[in-house]
């Protein structure tokens, strides 16, 4: 397994979604592993079978690399990404696939330690402070995403 | 004495053929309440949800504002035809959800249900308004793939490495040429969801074109040649 992604699960072992949250861990995975399109998806689940996932994509991953992406999954199959949130509450119309750049949870590869920890409180801090309502309540969220294949 | 049977007889025969349209004229208005029995609530109480959940009140309203300009025009237009609802709904090619016709259909029966359609604010909004009533649905697009890993080529791609894979071609073409799209992460994951809810007994739902789009989609196309061969 990648060594970054065993920083990643030690720093995510740390953080405690379940006395505030009541979320438990539900899965772990490392997919395309010992490739370079490895990346790792870890999941907690509540009882209203609400899930959190959090993917972490390595330093030098081609495509998408470097990154934590949060999601929420609901029953009923939406998902919203954290990203995808925090930038229609600043820009409050349907979003372009460059308009979420400036809000994805990049790391920094030469401080991955430290870069993990910061972005990894800043989820944790979203989740229990503006997001607790969508975690602990039958709420969703729907944000509007322009399709690219529209386009076509 | 009998041509007296006769008249009351066939008066009583008119008298009950008559009441056939009166009945009628009385189950429009209960047909009209039992919507707004159904939908209105849902809505106008999630729109009530307040500032904390700005996303979701946001995106409602104007699925709200847009489903009761629609029923408008389908009660004029056809004061016959029904608003799908409850959870064992069977749909059938000319239901109108939300506001949009049903333009082919696959029942299926793992009690999922999957849209298509030629643009996708359309499919959301029929999607969102199935989902409202508590429906399992799925749609080809972020709401409802973000969380979903597509095996393309033997390797395993999240929904971050499928946008963007796209937003850099669009980087290197402008207008991604046709033979290029297909090859696309985005469309290779496409015809992977398209061959996912056709043989897993998702009930499938085709809006067609409400839009009137003039150009075609290779998307579109595709999804339509794997579901409705």
């Amino acid at each position: 397994m990648n060594l970054e992604i065993e920083k990643f699960k030690k720093e995510i072992a740390k953080l405690d979604f379940n006395s505030e949250l009541g979320f438990c861990f539900l899965e772990e995975n490392v997919y395309n592993e010992n490739t370079e399109n490895e990346f790792f998806q870890y999941k907690l689940k509540n009882d209203l079978n609400k899930i959190i996932s959090f993917t972490y994509y390595p330093c030098n991953r081609p495509v998408t690399s470097n990154e934590i992406a949060l999601i929420l999954i609901y029953p009923n199959g939406g998902s919203t990404n954290l990203s995808d949130f925090l930038a229609y509450k600043q820009l409050n119309r349907r979003l372009s696939y460059e308009d979420v750049l400036q809000y994805r949870f990049k790391v920094d590869c030469d401080k991955l330690e430290q870069s993990i920890q910061f972005q990894l409180q800043k989820i944790s801090t979203l989740l229990n402070g503006e997001l607790k309502i969508y975690l602990m309540t039958e709420e969703w969220i729907f944000i509007p995403m322009h399709d690219p294949r529209d386009d076509y | 004495m009998k041509l007296h049977l006769q008249i009351l007889f066939f008066l009583l025969t008119w008298f009950n053929l008559s009441a056939t349209p009166a009945f009628a004229k009385v189950a429009l208005p209960s047909f009209a309440v039992s919507f707004q029995n159904t939908e209105n609530p849902n809505l106008k109480s999630e729109l009530k949800i307040g500032v904390s959940n700005f996303a979701r009140s946001s995106i409602l309203e104007n699925s709200f504002s847009q489903i009761e300009v629609f029923w408008e025009r389908s009660v004029i237009e056809n004061p016959a035809r029904k608003v799908v609802q409850g959870a064992g709904s069977v749909f059938k090619v000319g239901d109108n959800i939300a506001g949009f016709f049903v333009n082919r259909i696959k029942n299926g029966t793992n009690g999922k249900i999957a849209i298509v359609g030629r643009k996708m604010s359309p499919v959301e909004t029929v999607g969102n308004s199935l989902a409202t009533e508590g429906k399992q649905i799925e749609l080809f697009n972020t709401s409802f793939q973000k969380d979903n890993i597509f095996k393309i080529d033997g390797v395993d791609k999240t929904w971050g490495d499928i946008t963007s894979d796209f937003n850099n071609l669009k980087k290197q073409y402008g207008t991604i040429p046709d033979n290029i799209l297909q090859n696309s992460l985005m469309y290779k994951a496409n015809l992977v969801w398209a061959e996912k809810i056709k043989t897993q007994g998702y009930t499938i739902i085709d809006l067609g074109n409400p839009t009137n789009e003039i150009a075609q989609s290779v998307f579109y196309n595709m999804e339509v040649q794997t579901i409705f061969p």
